[in-house]
């Protein structure tokens, strides 16, 4: 169970070693409404649910086991039929924000 | 769209309230034709009438199930309409989030001082018995505890910032006696606790055989952590206490928790049915069943239905019921109707005392004294024995 960003939390997303993985972290919340999530990540009384539109909740569920950025872009363009080069370079920083949050960490 | 044109409105039922009851039984028939497009409606309300039906939608808690049919397009709404409904359920799943890492923070601190407990009603219920716990939002945070873990379990409480909303009338009687207590951390977060000891107040809550609330549970997982709900048999029995001994008139959500629960098909009938028998609550399950069954219109021939509409309560227990029925309900009333279940003659003595005579400062947030307590509480009685067109309720701690 993670207590927020684990000490990787320096490493930014789109910095991270190609080979890295991705998991929700144990901890968090999660509910959908329609194609959106909204998250509340463990962590303190101030911590707030993030609300997250988009495709998001399939990146969530795609999120329950490790994945690498470049999986997750390739399954979410062969869902939307699109380069999955493209959705990369949009899932990046969509990541990011998740890990800064605390809601996904990096896979051991 | 005209709302009274859509729907078989009667002149006791408005009309937002029909198409409301049919929301709240969306997709438990589980039939295409139920669940098709334009099946709850094929045109869009007027705002007025839309406003209205998300009005009544939040307050009988049923914004998932509205936000579902939307979704599927079983209600028509205009982009407006779907957008305001949308909006409306995260932000109920928000708050569902915030109480759900309470109830996580709650058994944490109980679990730490080695107490025992249960998640109850919402909470446990949406994650157990929905297919998806987004249809099914709560408004507070619902937990037992063992009664006889009652005083540590509100040490704890209070240690860690939580208040009581109301003092112990004498002590040792709420571990003997109440429903509940609610808790709140005035400082810090506005979530509300109700720290529950049995089911029900008064008589019914009395004659709850509180082994059989712990004999066995179900668990569900909340992030990373385990919590422990009630078995599917006495979670069911809870949701029709719920329903017939709560507000008045229920709310939708009880009732829909009833529907679900008896259509999973997962529900152990015997144990129910033999459960309420122990508890001298077969007139509350039997009511509880009539009650779901009549306002959202489900199959009179389901199983449940059909095996608990046979049961025959005895008259005690009808009269029982009476006591919280009727519109005449009150506080004093269902305090004095517990004392007929209360088997032993100390325990009788000990109950009325500590409610004829409770310390100080039971009395001091509600009353200016004694005296005036008591003028209240004999104008209570005096109004209870004539009819009267409306009045309200008095505000207790065990009410809510």
């Amino acid at each position: 169970m993670s207590d927020g960003p684990d000490e990787s939390s320096d490493c930014v997303v789109s910095e991270a070693p190609s080979g890295c993985r991705w998991v929700r972290a144990a901890g968090t919340l999660s509910r959908n409404a329609r194609d959106t999530l909204v998250l509340l990540p463990e962590g303190g009384e101030d911590q707030t649910p993030l609300v997250v539109s988009g495709s998001a909740a399939l990146l969530w569920e795609l999120l329950a086991d490790p994945i690498m950025l470049s999986e997750l872009a390739a399954e979410l363009a062969a869902i939307y039929e699109v380069e999955a080069s493209g959705i990369e370079v949009g899932l990046a920083p969509v990541l990011e924000g998740l890990h800064t949050a605390g809601a996904i960490e990096r896979s051991p | 769209m005209n709302l009274a044109s859509a729907l078989p409105v009667t002149l006791e039922v408005p009309a937002a309230t029909l198409l409301a009851r049919r929301i709240a039984a969306y997709g438990l028939g589980g039939s295409d034709a139920q669940n098709a497009a334009g099946s709850l409606s094929g045109e869009p309300l007027d705002q007025g009438e839309w406003s209205v039906l998300l009005g009544t939608a939040r307050h009988e808690r049923i914004v998932g199930l509205l936000a579902c049919a939307v979704a599927d397009a079983a209600l028509a709404t205009t982009d407006d309409q779907a957008a305001e409904v949308h909006e409306a359920h995260v932000a109920a799943l928000c708050g569902d989030l915030v109480r759900e890492r309470e109830l996580i923070r709650l058994v944490g601190l109980l679990r730490g001082s080695g107490l025992d407990h249960r998640v109850l009603k919402g909470a446990a219920v949406a994650h157990l018995d929905y297919p998806d716990p987004a249809l099914r939002s709560f408004a507070d945070v619902d937990l037992l505890v063992r009664a006889e873990e009652w005083d540590d379990a509100i040490q704890v409480l209070r240690e860690a910032g939580w208040e009581r909303q109301f003092a112990e009338p004498r002590p040792g009687f709420e571990r003997r006696f109440v429903k509940g207590m609610v808790l709140t951390r005035p400082h810090d977060g506005g979530t509300e606790l109700d720290l529950h000891r049995t089911l029900a107040l008064g008589p019914f809550g009395l004659t709850v055989r509180l082994e059989d609330l712990w004999a066995d549970c179900e668990v569900l997982r909340l992030g990373a952590v385990e919590v422990r709900a009630l078995a599917a048999e006495e979670r069911f029995l809870h949701a029709c206490f719920h329903a017939v001994l709560g507000d008045r008139p229920p709310r939708l959500v009880p009732l829909r928790d009833i529907a679900q629960m008896s259509l999973r098909g997962n529900l152990d009938l015997d144990r129910v049915i033999r459960h309420a028998r122990s508890w001298r609550a077969e007139a509350v399950l039997l009511r509880a069943v009539e009650l779901a069954w009549e306002t959202l219109g489900l199959d009179p021939a389901a199983e449940a239905a059909t095996r608990v509409k046979s049961l025959s309560p005895p008259s005690k227990e009808i009269k029982a019921l009476g006591a919280y029925l009727s519109p005449r309900r009150s506080y004093v009333g269902l305090c004095l109707a517990a004392v007929r279940v209360i088997r032993r003659p100390s325990d009788k003595a000990r109950y009325v005392a500590a409610l004829a005579f409770p310390k100080r400062d039971f009395v001091s947030p509600r009353y200016r004294g004694y005296a005036s307590r008591w003028r209240v509480a004999a104008r209570t009685l005096r109004v209870g024995r004539r009819p009267r067109a409306h009045r309200p309720s008095p505000t207790t701690p065990d009410e809510r």
